[in-house]
C-alpha cells in the first residue's frame, strides 16, 4: 500500500469503485431468490451457492486490489493533468533530483486539484469485468436451474393436485353414481335371511333384490337396462331426486347396465345439451341359483332289475328299499309309484298305485327313507311285471321341484316265453292283420315249394312273387321302426326299372300317403328326420319307437332287415329255395328283438298328454308335403357366424336383424350362460367401437360358437413327394392308425 | 524371412574361414567348425523353430462356436487337436456345419429341460390340429400347458413333468387361413409365458366322387350322407335290383346316366360296391380295366364278392385272400365314447408290396392301396362304419373315411410341395426351404403380414442356391423379422419364429443334432506322420547359451 495520502485516497476511490458491483449483483442475487422462493420451493442452500459464487469472482478479481505502481499507472492514463509523473509519488522525495522533486510537487498539486474538484469519483475500473460476468452468469443460471426444475416439479405436483381436489369435478359435470347397494330377499321357503349386497349380484331364484342407488346430481330418471328389458327406478325424493329405488324379482340370470337421465330443470345450454341419457359403462352381473330338484340317493337295490320267485321263497331281503333323498332347501314329501304289469298278449293289464312314504329320518336337507315294496297287495302270477320309482316333492314355491327316481323292475319269469308268433308280443302292435307274418311266409314258401311240381310254371312264378311282395312288406314294416334309408323321404334320385312297382306299391299301404310326394317344396337338412312327421301330421307309430331300443335291439333289427331283403330278392327273382335261409335267419332275428322290445317297451307306462281344447277343430285342411331332402350341403349356421365374425373383425356395426338371427343359432337359444355372455358382450361392441377389446372378446365368442367342421374329402394341395426315403417315411406313417 | 538364412549361412561361413586359419591340428579345426555349425543353426532354428516333437494326440480344443474357435485356434492347432469339445448343449446344425473339420466331443448337458415339439403345420378343415411335446432330457419341473386358439380360448391343456415325459393335446380349426395357436406354458412360481405355433388351414378342394353300390344299406346310406353333407359333388347309383337303380346327385353334380364307368367322366374318384362285379358287362369290366389305369378307383369288397372278382384282384397284383371274418378296434380310444369295432370281411391283402398305401388296425389292414403315378386301386375291407355315425362318433367316421380318399386321391396333387428343411425357423437364422416346383432363378420370400399391415417395410428375400436335396432344389433365407413369410410363386407360407422361441426345443434340437454331428464325424484315426509339434523356442535358447559359454571358456585364451 503506497504511503502518500492522496494516492491512498485515490485507491479507496478505486476499489470502491471495483467493488461496487460485487455488492449490486449480491444484493440483486439474494433479492431474486428471495422472491422466487415466494413462488417456488427452492432448496435452501441456493443462497449459499450464490455466495460462493459472488466471492470465488471477488478472489479472482484483481481489479479492485491494484499494486501502487499499477494505480499511478491508472492515475496517468485517466488524469493527463498529472503528466504521467504519478509514480514520482511513490518514490522517497530526498532520493530524487530536484527537477524530479518540482515535477513530484506539481503531481501533488495536480492530484489534489483532482480530489477536490471531486474528478476522481470516477475513477475506477470497467464494470463490464470477466468475473464480474461469470459471477453473475453463474447466478442467473443457478436461479433458472432450480426455477425450471422446481417448475417441472410443481407442474406434476399441481397436476396431482387438482386431480385430487377436483376428482369430484366429473361428478359434477357429468351424471354418475355416488353410492349403490342391494338389498337381497331370499324367498321365505328357502329359510335364508336377507342381505346386503354390491352392484354385482348373486342371489337365490326368486329372490326380491332392491337397487338403492344415489346419484351426485338430482336427476329426471334413472333406468336399468337389462339383457332383454328396461326397468325404471322410482325417484325416492320429488323430481329432480338424487336417490333412486328399484324392486324386482329375479328368476333367471341376468345382466344390466344403469342409463342416468340428467335433469333439465336448469334451463341453461348445458344441461340442454347433457339432456340425453348418459350410459353408464359398467355392465354387472345378476346371477341367479336356480332351485335344484331332489336329488335320489340308492342304498339297496343296487340292481335295476330283480327277478322274484312266485312262490315268495326268501324274496323279503330283495324287495327292501333304502334311500336317502336330499335337496338344497328342504322335501316336503316323497311317494312310491307302483306299475303291475298283468297279462300276456294283448290282455296285458296295467295297475298303478301311489304310496306315501314317511321318512325313517330327516337330517337337514335330506331325508332317509327305508321301506319294502308291498307286492303282498297284488295277486302275483308267472310273467308279471312290477315297476316302480320315488318321486320326491321340495319346498319350492309358487311350484314345487318333482323329481323321478330311476326305474325299478320286480319280474316274476313265465317258464316259456318262445313259442309266440313273431307278431305277437312285438310291443308295437300296430301290424294291419293283412300282413303276413315272417313264420307264415317261411310256410308258404316252403308249401309253394312243395308244390312245386305240381303247379305249372306260371303258376309258380306267380305264388312266388306275390310272396316277395309280402317279404318286401314286411321289411319295409320292420324297417321303418329304424327310420331305414330307404325310403322316399331321403331320396329325391330317380329310380329307373321295371320292377320300381314294388316299391310304389309298397307306399299304398300308407293309406293317402300316395298324393303326399306331389309337391316337394320344404327342403330339410339331410339326415333329420325329426320334421318330417310333424309336416306330414300322420305318424303311424312314434319317432320315440326308433329311438328307444337299445344298440343291441337295433343291431338285431338290422340283421332281420338285411337277412329279409335277402329273401326278397330271391324271391323276386323267383328262387324260393334261395331265399329260404335268409328268411329263418330273419325269423330269428325277429323272434331276439320280440324278447328284447317287449321287455322294455311294456314297462313304459303310457301318459296321456292333456288335451287342449282351444286346438279342437281348429285344424287346417291345407295339404300336407313331406319334406324333400336337399341335395346341397347345408351350412347356413356356419355362413352366418362367418359373415357376422368378419364384420365384428373389421369394426362394422351389427344391426338387429343379425343379432335377433344370432340369438336364434341352437347354440345360444338351448344355453343361458352363452346368452348372457353373447348379449354382454354385443352391447359391450356396439357401445364401444372403438374398444378392441371388446372385439376380441365378442370375436372369440362367435369362434367358440362356430360348429367345428368334420372332416371332409379334399383334393391334395401339393404332390406326393417320390424318392426312396420319402416312400419308406409314407410307409411308415401309414402303417400306424 | 529369406534373408536370414544367408546371413547365417554367410556367418558360418566367416567363422569357418576363421577357424581355417588357426594354426591348429586338424582334427580340433573340424571341431570348432562343428561346434560354429552347431552354433549357427541353433541361430536360425531360434527363428524358425524346427517341427521335431510328436504331435499332442490328445490335444482337445474347447470352443462354445464357431466364431470362437477362429478366434482361439490357429489352423495347426486344429490339425493337430484330437477332438473339438463343445461345452454345454451344444449348437444348431448350422453351427456345427461351420466348424473345421475335426471330430467333435459333445460337452456335458445342462439340467435344464429339452422339448421335441411336433404339431400338424398344414391342415384341411375338418382335421385336427394335433401337438405332441415330449421331454428330452434335463429336469422338467411340473408345468402346465395349455393350447390356446387364436381368440384366446382354451383348447386344451396337459401337464409335462419328469414323471409325464410326453403331452397330446389337439385342437379342431374353424377357419380358412394362416393362424397363430399359441402354448400357454404356467410354471409354478414363474409368471406364464406364451409360444406360437404357427398354422395354415385350408380350405378343402372338393373331388367329384361317383358311388355305385349293389344294393341299399346302411353302410352306403351312411356313406352317401357323409358325401352329402360335406359338399362334395357326388352321383350315387344304387342298385335296387337287376335293371333297377336309383340314381341321385348331390352337391351341384351333373347327373351322368349312362356309361358310368367312361373313364372320360369328369369323377376324380370311383367307388364301386365288389358285388357288382357278376352284373358287369364285358363292356364295363373293360372300362374298369382303363379306370384303374387312369383314374382312382376304390372297391367296397364284401363277403359275398365272387371269385371272378378275386381273379380281378389278382390280375391287378394285388390278390386277395380268404380269411375269418373278424372285428378289429381301430382309432384312438376317446375318453367320452367308446367306438364300435369295426368289422372285417373274411377277405385279406394276401401280398402287400413295398410302396402300398395301408390303414392297419393291429394286424389288421382295414384298407390297401396301390397308388401309381397316374392311377390308384384301392380295397376297403370293413362292412360297418356307419356304426361310428349312430353311436355319436360322426367325427371318427369322418376321419376315417377322409384318411381313405386322402390315399385313394393322393395322385391327385396339383401344386409342387415345398418343404421347410429348418425344424424351427427363427429371426436372424437361416432357412432353407426345397421343393420341385424351384427353378433355376432363385424365389423370392415376401414380407410378414406385420409387414404388410404397413406397420414395418415391406420384406422381400431372395434366395441364396443351397444344392439339391430330397425334396428338389434348395434355396436358402435369412430373415431378420419373425411373421409370416409367403413364397410368391407358390403361395406357400412359412411362420419364422422369434429369435428366443421356444428355449427348451431349441436346446434338445442343439443336444440331439451335436450328437448326431459327433456320431457323423466319428471316423478311423489316421496317424499323420507329418504332423509334429514345433521344438519350444526357450530350448533352443538354452542350447545355443550353454554352446556359447562352451566356446568362450574353449577360447578364453585366444581372448586375452
Amino acid at each position: 500500500m503506497s504511503k502518500h495520502p492522496l494516492l491512498r485516497q485515490a485507491a479507496r476511490r478505486w476499489r470502491n469503485r471495483a467493488l461496487a458491483p460485487y455488492v449490486w449483483l449480491a444484493f440483486a442475487i439474494a433479492a431474486a431468490i428471495a422472491a422466487a422462493h415466494q413462488f417456488l420451493p427452492l432448496p435452501p442452500w441456493a443462497m449459499s451457492i450464490a455466495g460462493v459464487c459472488v466471492v470465488l469472482a471477488l478472489l479472482l478479481d484483481r481489479c479492485w486490489r491494484l499494486p501502487p505502481a499499477a494505480l499511478c499507472t491508472r492515475l496517468d492514463a485517466c488524469f493527463p493533468q498529472l503528466e504521467d509523473s504519478c509514480h514520482l509519488l511513490l518514490e522517497n522525495p530526498q532520493a530524487l533530483t530536484p527537477l524530479a522533486q518540482l515535477q513530484r510537487q506539481r503531481t501533488e498539486r495536480a492530484l489534489q486539484a483532482l480530489l477536490e474538484q471531486g474528478e476522481l469519483k470516477r475513477f475506477g475500473p470497467r464494470s463490464v469485468r470477466s468475473p464480474l460476468l461469470n459471477a453473475t452468469g453463474a447466478c442467473l443460471g443457478l436461479l433458472v436451474f432450480f426455477t425450471v426444475k422446481q417448475l417441472g416439479t410443481g407442474a406434476v405436483i399441481q397436476v396431482q393436485h387438482e386431480g385430487i381436489v377436483n376428482a369430484p369435478a366429473p361428478q359434477e359435470s357429468a351424471a354418475s353414481i355416488i353410492e349403490a347397494s342391494t338389498r337381497v330377499e331370499p324367498p321365505t321357503y328357502t329359510g335364508l335371511p336377507a342381505y346386503l349386497s354390491t352392484l354385482e349380484i348373486e342371489a337365490p331364484e326368486q329372490s326380491r333384490v332392491t337397487w338403492d342407488v344415489t346419484l351426485n346430481a338430482p336427476a329426471d330418471g334413472l333406468q336399468m337396462l337389462a339383457a332383454e328389458e328396461v326397468f325404471n327406478f322410482a325417484p325416492v325424493d320429488s323430481l329432480p331426486s338424487s336417490r333412486w329405488q328399484l324392486t324386482r324379482v329375479l328368476s333367471a340370470t341376468d345382466f344390466y347396465q344403469l342409463s342416468i337421465v340428467p335433469t333439465t330443470a336448469v334451463p341453461t345450454a348445458a344441461a340442454t345439451e347433457t339432456a340425453q341419457p348418459v350410459l353408464l359403462p359398467e355392465l354387472h352381473n345378476i346371477e341367479v341359483k336356480a332351485d335344484r330338484p331332489p336329488e335320489f340317493s340308492f342304498d339297496y337295490p343296487r340292481d335295476n332289475v330283480t327277478v322274484l320267485d312266485v312262490q315268495g321263497r326268501a324274496q323279503a331281503a330283495l324287495l327292501q328299499v333304502s334311500v336317502a333323498v336330499q335337496d338344497d332347501f328342504a322335501i316336503t314329501n316323497t311317494d312310491l309309484l307302483l306299475t303291475l304289469a298283468s297279462g300276456s298278449g294283448e290282455n296285458v293289464r296295467f295297475r298303478n298305485e301311489r304310496i306315501k312314504l314317511q321318512p325313517q329320518r330327516a337330517q337337514g336337507m335330506q331325508k332317509h327313507y327305508r321301506f319294502s315294496i308291498p307286492v303282498e297287495r297284488y295277486e302275483i302270477e308267472p310273467g308279471d311285471e312290477l315297476y316302480w320309482y320315488l318321486e320326491a316333492r321340495d319346498n319350492r314355491q309358487p311350484r314345487a321341484n318333482v323329481q323321478k327316481s330311476q326305474n325299478f323292475i320286480l319280474r316274476w319269469p313265465q317258464e316259456e316265453i318262445f313259442g309266440l308268433s313273431d307278431t305277437e308280443g312285438m310291443a308295437i302292435k300296430v301290424l294291419p292283420e293283412y300282413f303276413r307274418s315272417q313264420r307264415q311266409l317261411i310256410i308258404d314258401t316252403e308249401a309253394l315249394l312243395a308244390d312245386q311240381q305240381t303247379i305249372s310254371e306260371q303258376e309258380f312264378r306267380k305264388r312266388s312273387e306275390s310272396l316277395a311282395y309280402e317279404q318286401n312288406l314286411l321289411r319295409m314294416r320292420y324297417g321303418r321302426f329304424l327310420g331305414e334309408e330307404d325310403s322316399t323321404m331321403e331320396h329325391g334320385g330317380e329310380a329307373q326299372g321295371e320292377d320300381h312297382d314294388g316299391e310304389e306299391q309298397g307306399q299304398e299301404g300308407h293309406g293317402d300317403h300316395g298324393g303326399h310326394e306331389e309337391e316337394h317344396t320344404t327342403n330339410q337338412q339331410f339326415g333329420d328326420a325329426s320334421g318330417v312327421i310333424a309336416a306330414v301330421g300322420h305318424a303311424h307309430d312314434s319317432s320315440d319307437h326308433a329311438t328307444l331300443f337299445d344298440p343291441k335291439t337295433k343291431e338285431l333289427l338290422r340283421s332281420a332287415l338285411n337277412a329279409m331283403w335277402s329273401a326278397w330278392r330271391d324271391l323276386s327273382v323267383v328262387e324260393p329255395q334261395a331265399s329260404l335261409p335268409y328268411q329263418h335267419t330273419a325269423l330269428r332275428y325277429i323272434k331276439e328283438v320280440q324278447q328284447a322290445s317287449r321287455i322294455y317297451l311294456q314297462r313304459v307306462g303310457f301318459e296321456m298328454p292333456p288335451l287342449d281344447e282351444s286346438r279342437r277343430l281348429s285344424g287346417e285342411h291345407d295339404k300336407k308335403t313331406p319334406p324333400v331332402v336337399a341335395g346341397q350341403r347345408d351350412d347356413a349356421e356356419r355362413a352366418q357366424l362367418l359373415a357376422l365374425l368378419e364384420r365384428v373383425q373389421k369394426g362394422e356395426a351389427i344391426d338387429e336383424q343379425a343379432e335377433a338371427a344370432l340369438r336364434q343359432l341352437a347354440a345360444v337359444r338351448d344355453d343361458t350362460n352363452t346368452q348372457i355372455a353373447l348379449g354382454k358382450n354385443l352391447r359391450r361392441y356396439q357401445q364401444q367401437p372403438d374398444c378392441a377389446d371388446c372385439r376380441q372378446q365378442l370375436s372369440a365368442l362367435l369362434y367358440a360358437l362356430l360348429p367345428s367342421p368334420t372332416a371332409r374329402p379334399a383334393l391334395p394341395h401339393a404332390k406326393p413327394v417320390v424318392g426312396a426315403f420319402s416312400a419308406w417315411m409314407q410307409k411308415n406313417t401309414e402303417t400306424t392308425p | 524371412m529369406s534373408w536370414f538364412p544367408l546371413i547365417c549361412l554367410l556367418g558360418f561361413a566367416l567363422s569357418t574361414l576363421l577357424v581355417l586359419r588357426h594354426g591348429t591340428s586338424i582334427l580340433r579345426r573340424f571341431g570348432k567348425i562343428a561346434l560354429h555349425g552347431v552354433i549357427w543353426l541353433l541361430v536360425w532354428s531360434l527363428f524358425t523353430p524346427p517341427a521335431l516333437l510328436p504331435a499332442e494326440s490328445e490335444a482337445q480344443l474347447k470352443a462354445t462356436s464357431v466364431a470362437d474357435v477362429n478366434h482361439q485356434f490357429s489352423s495347426t492347432q486344429i490339425q493337430s487337436a484330437d477332438a473339438l469339445q463343445i461345452p454345454g448343449d451344444g449348437l444348431l446344425r448350422d453351427g456345427l456345419r461351420d466348424l473345421p473339420p475335426v471330430r467333435l466331443q459333445p460337452g456335458e448337458t445342462s439340467p435344464e429341460p429339452g422339448w421335441q415339439v411336433q404339431w400338424t403345420r398344414e391342415v384341411t378343415l375338418g382335421e385336427p390340429l394335433r401337438l405332441q411335446i415330449a421331454l428330452h432330457g434335463g429336469q422338467q419341473l411340473p408345468a402346465k400347458l395349455v393350447l390356446e386358439d387364436p381368440f384366446g380360448s382354451d383348447a386344451g391343456s396337459a401337464l409335462l413333468s419328469t414323471e409325464n415325459p410326453e403331452l397330446n393335446l389337439q385342437a379342431w380349426p374353424k377357419l380358412a387361413g394362416n393362424w397363430l395357436y399359441r402354448v400357454r406354458i404356467e410354471t409354478e412360481g414363474s409368471p406364464a409365458r406364451f409360444e406360437t405355433l404357427p398354422i395354415v388351414v385350408r380350405d378343402p378342394q372338393s373331388p367329384r366322387v361317383l358311388v355305385w353300390l349293389a344294393r341299399p344299406g346302411f353302410e352306403s346310406a351312411a356313406l352317401a350322407r357323409w358325401l352329402r353333407q360335406s359338399g362334395t359333388p357326388t352321383q350315387v347309383v344304387t342298385q335296387l335290383a337287376p335293371e333297377i337303380q336309383r340314381r341321385e346327385t348331390f352337391n351341384n353334380q351333373s347327373p351322368i346316366k349312362s356309361n358310368l364307368l367312361d373313364s372320360a367322366n369328369p369323377f376324380d374318384l370311383v367307388i364301386l360296391d365288389s358285388r357288382l362285379w357278376p352284373q358287369f358287362t364285358a363292356t364295363q369290366r373293360k372300362q374298369l380295366e382303363s379306370l384303374a389305369a387312369n383314374k382312382s378307383l376304390l372297391w367296397l369288397v364284401d363277403d359275398d364278392s365272387s371269385p371272378a372278382f378275386v381273379s380281378y384282384a389278382a390280375s391287378h397284383g394285388m390278390p386277395l385272400e380268404k380269411s375269418a371274418a373278424s372285428t378289429v378296434a381301430y382309432g384312438e380310444p376317446t375318453t367320452d365314447t367308446e367306438t364300435p369295432a369295426l368289422q372285417l370281411i373274411g377277405l385279406r391283402p394276401a401280398q402287400v408290396r413295398d410302396g402300398d398305401a395301408a390303414i392297419s388296425a393291429g394286424e389288421q389292414a382295414v384298407y390297401w392301396a396301390r397308388v401309381q403315378p397316374q392311377s390308384s386301386l384301392g380295397f376297403v375291407f370293413f362292412r360297418n362304419s356307419y356304426r361310428w355315425q349312430t353311436a355319436g362318433n360322426a367325427r371318427e367316421f369322418a376321419q376315417l373315411w377322409k384318411q381313405l380318399f386322402d390315399r385313394q386321391l393322393a395322385l391327385r396333387g396339383e401344386h409342387s410341395g415345398v418343404a421347410v428343411s429348418t425344424e424351427l425357423p427363427r429371426a436372424g437364422e437361416r432357412i432353407s426351404l426345397c421343393s420341385e416346383g424351384f427353378a433355376e432363378n432363385p424365389p423370392r420370400l415376401h414380407g410378414a403380414a406385420e409387414a404388410r399391415s404397413g406397420s414395418q417395410p415391406p420384406v422381400a428375400l431372395r434366395g441364396a442356391p443351397a444344392g439339391n436335396g430330397e425334396h428338389g432344389r434348395c434355396y436358402s433365407f435369412w430373415p431378420q423379422q419373425p411373421g409370416w413369410y409367403q413364397l410368391a410363386e407358390s403361395g406357400f407360407n412359412v411362420y419364422v419364429h422369434g429369435k428366443d422361441a421356444w428355449p427348451e426345443w431349441r436346446m434338445a434340437s442343439e443336444r440331439r443334432e451335436i450328437q448326431q454331428m459327433a456320431s457323423a464325424r466319428l471316423g478311423p484315426r489316421v496317424e499323420d506322420n507329418k504332423a509334429r509339434a514345433p521344438l519350444p523356442r526357450y530350448w533352443i535358447a538354452l542350447t545355443l547359451l550353454m554352446l556359447l559359454v562352451l566356446h568362450w571358456w574353449r577360447e578364453r585364451g585366444t581372448l586375452r
